[in-house]
């Protein structure tokens, strides 16, 4: 039951974010790039004076 | 569909640095406290690490019910706007809650941070449950029930349109939300986002019994006062898996005090009658139940100022691997059953 409750819990999940922020699935168009470090969003933070939107998820 | 960088989310995903955290290591988790059981969780901010706003947020039925792409687009322009007005000095500082780290929990650190294990989100929930358990400082009503369900007090929201209030029942209608009211403050905090309103919601006692809500109704601000009902912060822990709940392996429905009466139960009883009995449970030797017995007792005690079934007496009361009594009620028979609840090793 936790199984089958996890597997369904798991691909809402995957479809919410695919459709969201996925980006290196195969296309021809540029995907918005995605940084894997804290620390190096900051300090591009600070250098560009843009804000950081900042994704907390587990990995794939 | 990808977030492409020539569409309405990419261009202003691009005003942005993105960036995706997938390990915990290193991560302030004073400052970016969050429910952990949110699949995914997202945050406006800038680099002096003030935080604009949050995205995010999940109910019992789903950890998607407010997660939708056009409730995406506002959050992202509404945290530009923000960031406008911090860099034009119009927003105030927020003061920075204590740091914390994940290798300053003792039991996270020995399960994941020593053994080189990735330091997931949930696991950051379930070990930090487990250390306050070994410190004796768990209070499970504050610690396992961190988001509050919304449409318990009534409001149920026009998701793709943010805080815009689709249906309102219950507390919200009775303290004058109407449907189309724009939800700006939750106990006088400014909340953009549904994830921003859960926050604020979810840090408030559980003894309280009041709420308050600023809403914008055709450009004016409405001050709502909601008085909140019994057990408004309660949410079906099951999609949580944490190894303090004790597995019990059935579940229970409330008794009506009608039905209380006709059984010759305590009225304030936590009396509830089985409606789901886990397979599990005959594997494991965890129980005798079946469907539409009542269990009235555990061990002996029947009421609780909290809990108003037995299974949730259990979650509350008992510790995970903890062996108990059952006062049952089969038919007209009482009996007393032996329940052996167990302990779940969350681990992948």
């Amino acid at each position: 039951m936790v199984r089958s409750g996890l597997a369904r819990y798991g691909a809402a999940v995957c479809v919410m974010v695919g459709g969201l922020l996925l980006p290196g699935a195969a296309s021809a168009k540029q995907a918005v790039n995605w940084i894997e470090s804290y620390e190096e969003a900051m300090a591009e933070g600070r250098r560009t004076g843009k804000p950081i939107f900042l994704e907390f998820r587990c990995a794939p | 569909m990808l977030t492409e960088e020539d569409t309405k989310r990419g261009r202003l995903l691009q005003q942005y640095v993105t960036a995706r955290i997938t390990r915990m290591d290193g991560i302030d988790i004073g400052l970016f406290d969050y429910d952990r059981y949110n699949t995914l969780y997202f945050f406006a901010l800038n680099a002096d690490e003030q935080i604009y706003l949050r995205y995010g947020g999940r109910d019992e039925r789903s950890a998607t019910s407010y997660l939708n792409l056009e409730s995406l687009e506002l959050a992202l322009e509404q945290g530009l706007k923000l960031h406008r007005l911090y860099e034009e000095g119009q927003l105030e500082r927020t003061p920075r809650p204590p740091a914390r780290y994940p290798h300053e929990i003792p039991a996270l650190y020995e399960r994941t941070v020593e053994r080189g294990r990735c330091v997931e989100c949930h696991l950051i929930a379930d070990l930090e449950n487990v250390q306050r358990e070994r410190d004796g400082t768990l209070d499970k009503l504050a610690h396992l029930y961190r988001s509050p369900e919304i449409r318990r007090i009534g409001i149920s929201l026009d998701v793709p349109r943010g805080l815009r209030v689709a249906k309102a029942a219950g507390s919200a209608a009775k303290a004058g939300m109407r449907a189309g009211d724009e939800i700006r403050e939750v106990n006088g905090v400014p909340v953009w986002t549904f994830g921003d309103f859960q926050w604020e919601f979810g840090k408030m006692g559980h003894a309280e019994r009041e709420l308050e809500l600023t809403v914008d109704r055709a450009g004016h601000p409405h001050h709502l006062l909601l008085e909140l009902p019994a057990f408004w912060w309660y949410s079906d822990l099951t999609y949580r898996n944490l190894s303090v709940d004790p597995r019990i392996y059935f579940r229970t429905k409330p008794l009506t005090a009608d039905q209380k009466a006709g059984l010759g139960l305590e009225p304030d009883g936590f009396a509830s009658k089985v409606d789901l009995v886990d397979p599990l449970s005959d594997l494991l030797g965890s129980h005798d139940l079946k469907e539409g017995d009542v269990v009235y007792g555990v061990d002996g005690e029947t009421r609780d100022d909290v809990a108003n079934t037995a299974d949730l007496y259990i979650k509350l009361r008992k510790q995970a691997g903890a062996e108990l009594t059952l006062q049952v009620l089969r038919g007209e028979k009482r009996m007393d059953m032996p329940l052996k609840t167990e302990r779940m090793s969350f681990r992948k």
